[in-house]
C-alpha cells in the first residue's frame, strides 16, 4: 500500500473510532465499514483498474481442473478496461487463465455448473447478487462442487 | 452491505436455504439443519433405543457429514444407539484405498468403530480385476450390485439391526426421475420410502432423504469435516448423471422443486392391475432376489466361467434362467422351505 493510500486509511479509521457506536451489536458492520474503506483507499492510490488481487479457492473435487492446487492467488485484470471486476467477469478469466482441464466441469454458459457452490469472503454468494457481485481487492472466492459422489 | 440472520438478527447471513429461502448465520444453519435431521428421525420412528446401527460410510460428504450428525444426535437427545462405520472397499487403486484412509479418519474423530468389508475376500474378485475382464463398459452394474450385497454381508457379520445410507434429496429426487424414464414400476413405489427392506434382515433407512446436498455440503464445509472428493477412477454412470444434471438445472430456477419431486414421487399409486415381480430367496447364496438367483450370483457366475457379459445384456426370462440352470452352482444352496415371498428390497 503506499502513503496516500496509508493516510487515508489512518484518516478514516480514526474518524470512525471517533464517531464509533457504543453498542456492541454494531460491531461486526463498524469492522466491515474499516475494512471496506482500507481497500477503496488502497485502490484509489495505486491501481487505475488494472490488477486486483483475489485468493481463489477450489473444493468437492474441482481442484482436479486445477491441476490438483486448491488455492490460487492471482492477479486478476478486469475486462475491456472496466473499473469494477465482478462475479461473471472473474468466471470468463478463470475459464481463459487458471483452468487447466475440462471448463464444462466448472462453467455453464456465463455462470458456474448448476451444482457448484460458490462463497465469497465465507459466505454463499446468492446473498450478495451471484454474478453481479463486485469483487474488491483480497476478497477470497470458493468454488465447491457438489457433484461429485457421497 | 451486511445482511442479517433472519433468525437470530443478529450475526452476518452465512447461506440463503435453498428450501425456503432464509439467509440464516452459521449457527442458525447448524441448529437448524441438526433439528431437521432429528425431527426426521423421530417423525419416521427410523432407529429403536438400543439399536445397533450400521452407517454405511464411503469417505465422501454424505457419509462423513452423516456419521458426524448421528454420533452427535445420538449424544444430545439420548438415541442410546450402537454406532459403527461400515465401509466397503471394492479393491480400486488410487480411489477406494486413499478414500478408506479418511473413512479410518473418521473412525478416531467420531469415536464410533470401523468395519471394512472387502470384494476381494467376498467374492474374491477386485474391482480393478473385474475391469481387466470386462472393459470399462458396464462395470457401474458389477460395483453397484456388489456394494449393496456387501454392505449387508457386512452388518449381518457385526450384528446390526439396521443400516443408515446418506443418501440425500437430491439423490431420492434423481432416482425418481430416474424410475420413471426408465418405466421401472417396482422401484418407484419403493424408492421413495424413508426405510426399505423393513421384511428383510436388514432394514435401511434414509435420515438425510429431506436433506438438500447443498446444505451437506455448506455443512461440511463450515465445520471443516474431513471428507474425500475424488471422482471414481472408472467411468461414471452416464444416464444418471444426466439425471442429475437436470435436477441442478432445475435447483438452480427453483430449489424448491427438488422437494416437490420426493412428495411427488410419495404420493403415487402403483395401479393395482400392473405386475410386480415376485420375490424371493437366492437358491444359491440365499440373498433376497427376484429371480432364482441373485443378480450378485449370476454376475460371480459369469466373471467365474469367463462369461462376464452374462446378466448384463437386458435378456429377460428365459435368457438368464437358462444361463443360471446351466451353471454348475457351487455355492450353498438355500433350502425350498426358506424361500418366504417378501416384497421389494432391491433398491439402488
Amino acid at each position: 500500500m503506499n502513503k496516500l493510500g496509508f493516510r487515508l486509511t489512518a484518516q478514516w479509521c480514526l474518524l470512525l473510532w471517533l464517531i464509533r457506536p457504543r453498542s456492541s451489536d454494531y460491531r461486526i458492520s463498524f469492522h466491515f465499514i474499516v475494512v471496506r474503506s482500507n481497500f477503496r483507499a488502497a485502490r484509489l492510490g495505486v491501481r487505475r483498474a488494472d490488477d486486483m488481487h483475489l485468493t481463489l479457492e477450489f473444493g468437492g473435487g474441482l481442484e482436479l481442473l486445477f491441476g490438483s492446487q486448491k488455492k490460487h492467488e492471482v492477479e486478476v485484470t478486469s475486462p475491456d478496461d472496466l473499473k469494477e471486476v465482478t462475479m461473471e467477469s472473474l468466471l470468463s478469466w478463470i475459464k481463459d487463465n487458471l483452468i487447466k482441464e475440462r471448463p464444462e466441469m466448472f462453467v455453464k454458459e456465463s455462470s458456474v455448473r448448476p451444482g457448484v457452490l460458490v462463497l465469497i469472503n465465507d459466505s454463499d454468494w446468492e446473498l450478495c447478487g451471484r454474478l453481479e457481485t463486485v469483487l474488491e481487492e483480497n476478497d477470497e472466492v470458493i468454488f465447491i462442487s457438489t457433484l461429485h459422489g457421497g | 452491505m451486511v445482511r442479517h440472520c433472519e433468525l437470530c438478527k443478529a450475526k452476518r447471513a452465512a447461506l440463503v436455504r435453498p428450501r425456503n429461502r432464509q439467509q440464516v448465520c452459521k449457527d442458525c444453519f447448524y441448529t437448524a439443519f441438526e433439528e431437521e435431521i432429528h425431527q426426521t428421525i423421530v417423525d419416521n420412528k427410523l432407529f429403536n433405543r438400543g439399536d445397533r446401527v450400521a452407517v454405511a460410510a464411503s469417505g465422501g460428504k454424505d457419509s462423513t457429514v452423516l456419521a458426524h450428525v448421528l454420533t452427535l444426535l445420538n449424544k444430545r437427545h439420548d438415541y442410546g444407539l450402537d454406532l459403527f462405520l461400515l465401509s466397503i472397499d471394492e479393491g480400486i487403486a488410487g480411489y477406494r484405498d486413499d478414500s478408506l484412509e479418511t473413512v479410518k479418519r473418521n473412525e478416531t474423530q467420531y469415536g464410533i468403530p470401523l468395519e471394512v468389508v472387502s470384494y476381494k475376500t467376498l467374492y474374491n474378485w477386485t474391482m480393478d480385476e473385474i475391469v481387466k475382464e470386462i472393459g470399462l463398459k458396464n462395470n457401474c452394474t458389477f460395483c453397484g450390485v456388489f456394494r449393496r450385497q456387501a454392505l449387508d454381508r457386512g452388518a449381518a457379520k457385526m450384528k446390526a439391526v439396521k443400516m443408515a445410507t446418506g443418501h440425500n434429496a437430491d439423490d431420492v429426487a434423481e432416482t425418481i426421475l430416474l424410475n420413471i424414464v426408465r418405466g421401472d414400476i417396482a422401484r418407484l413405489a419403493r424408492c421413495t420410502s424413508i426405510i426399505t427392506g423393513e421384511e428383510g434382515a436388514l432394514p435401511r433407512c434414509k435420515p438425510f432423504k429431506y436433506t438438500y446436498e447443498k446444505e451437506i455440503v455448506m455443512y461440511a464445509y463450515f465445520k471443516k469435516l474431513d471428507y474425500f472428493s475424488t471422482e471414481c477412477t472408472y467411468s461414471p454412470n452416464a444416464y444418471r448423471g444426466f439425471a442429475r444434471e437436470f435436477i441442478k438445472d432445475l435447483e438452480a430456477i427453483r430449489p424448491q422443486a427438488i422437494l416437490d419431486i420426493i412428495s411427488s414421487g410419495e404420493r403415487f399409486r402403483i395401479d393395482s392391475t400392473a405386475k410386480m415381480p415376485e420375490q424371493g430367496l437366492c437358491e444359491r447364496c440365499g440373498y433376497i432376489s427376484s429371480q432364482k438367483w441373485c443378480k450378485a450370483c449370476v454376475l460371480l457366475d459369469g466373471l467365474n466361467r469367463g462369461l462376464p457379459k452374462l446378466g448384463i445384456t437386458r435378456t429377460r426370462g428365459k435368457g438368464l434362467a437358462n444361463g443360471v440352470e446351466n451353471a454348475s452352482g457351487g455355492g450353498k444352496l438355500a433350502s425350498k422351505d426358506d424361500r418366504s415371498p417378501s416384497k421389494a428390497n432391491i433398491d439402488f
